[in-house]
């Protein structure tokens, strides 16, 4: 749309665009109901595994880390230690670091509240509808990023109250394998993204070492995959780039022969 | 669940510091460059990693309950695979998700 395209380049981050957060909260809509199934089972599990109710939605308000919350629920049920939630969660939101690293030069300039709020709904989501929108309209829009960010943040943790209130009126809800769902969305969030060889030795590597340290009882098995699957899939991509190179050059030669 | 009532205050105030530190990190003023691109190379198989060493013991090494003793197939396991197999063909995760799900409640209830 050009009205909103012709608006001026250098506007006040506080100037209020009724359109953009119009279009940021329908666009945010999609990836938004595709949650709501996490936010619940967020919600239940807790209750399910004896949080209380204001903790289970606690976590979604603060927090605010679907991976994360799944995963240190997991260790919670299982009576997990402190520190292993911990560096789980650190090791699960570390690709925020990533986020924020590609925002940080379009946001640097603007004031510290709105760094703080942007930061606060930074997330899987944000991130790639922000970034879809900078694609399209050749600017990073601050107002863009924090209502869908905010939008998100609010159907979140209205399906993790959903989840709450069905925790507490449905007991034994574990018997229809709260566990297993984790796995599944995992499973879901990870294999339809092995798109190369190292992100498939990634994975490989850090399930085979997760099995071998539950099977013989060593403690931290779950960062102990995590690092090794982190590093062995770093040095695959870095032979498969010196490889490629090579390759590459062969294929040129070999699409000229055809020629 | 172990953990006081306390402690998992405790728990949650110190997940909101870490997420929020990761979010935050690079737009404070103090850093004064980004990422190097080996770092963000590394950082990129964080999530494949650290969510596989969680579903893989699941999947593969669940701890047979009580109420899943009497079954002759496991349904973590036989499941588990499927949503795997599924997740090669398809890339809508709540297909994939429902699916899987369905498959474990119809293992672990019609066997």
């Amino acid at each position: 749309m050009p009205s909103t395209q012709s608006t001026p380049k250098e506007i006040s981050p506080d100037q209020f665009q009724f359109l953009t957060a119009l279009r940021a909260v329908t666009d945010m809509l999609p990836l938004g109901f595709a949650v709501i199934p996490w936010g619940i089972l967020c919600g239940s599990l807790a209750i399910e595994i004896g949080l209380n109710p204001w903790q289970a939605q606690a976590m979604s308000l603060f927090v605010f880390a679907g991976a994360a919350q799944l995963a240190s629920l997991n260790l919670l049920a299982g009576s997990g230690s402190m520190a292993s939630i911990m560096t789980s969660t650190a090791v699960i939101s570390a690709r925020h670091l990533l986020y924020s690293a590609v925002i940080r030069e379009d946001v640097r300039h603007l004031p510290l509240r709105w760094r703080v709020s942007l930061a606060f709904v930074l997330t899987d989501e944000m991130f790639a509808m922000a970034l879809a929108h900078q694609a399209k309209t050749k600017r990073f829009d601050p107002h863009y990023a924090l209502i869908s960010g905010f939008a998100f943040y609010f159907i979140w943790n209205v399906s993790t109250l959903a989840g709450i209130t069905l925790g507490t009126q449905i007991p034994n809800l574990d018997q229809l394998g709260l566990e297993f769902a984790i796995a599944a969305t995992f499973i879901a969030l990870v294999v339809p993204n092995i798109k190369d060889s190292p992100t498939l030795i990634a994975v490989a590597v850090s399930a085979l070492v997760a099995l071998a340290c539950k099977q013989f009882q060593i403690p931290h098995g779950m960062i102990l995959a995590t690092g090794t699957g982190m590093v062995a899939a770093y040095i695959a991509l870095q032979y498969s780039k010196r490889n490629g190179k090579q390759k590459g050059t062969l294929s040129t030669e070999n699409a000229k022969e055809v020629k | 669940m172990t953990h006081s009532t306390e402690s998992v205050w405790l728990i949650i105030a110190l997940m909101s510091c870490i997420t929020f530190a990761m979010r935050f990190a690079f737009l404070t003023n103090y850093m004064q460059s980004g990422l190097s691109k080996p770092v963000k190379e590394f950082l990129s198989f964080t999530a494949p990693a650290v969510l596989t060493a969680m579903w893989a013991p699941i999947v593969f090494m669940p701890e047979v309950t009580e109420q899943h003793e009497h079954l002759s197939v496991n349904p973590y396991l036989v499941a588990g695979v499927f949503t795997i197999g599924l997740s090669l063909i398809t890339q809508r995760t709540m297909v994939i998700v429902a699916a899987g799900m369905a498959a474990f409640v119809g293992l672990t209830f019609f066997q």
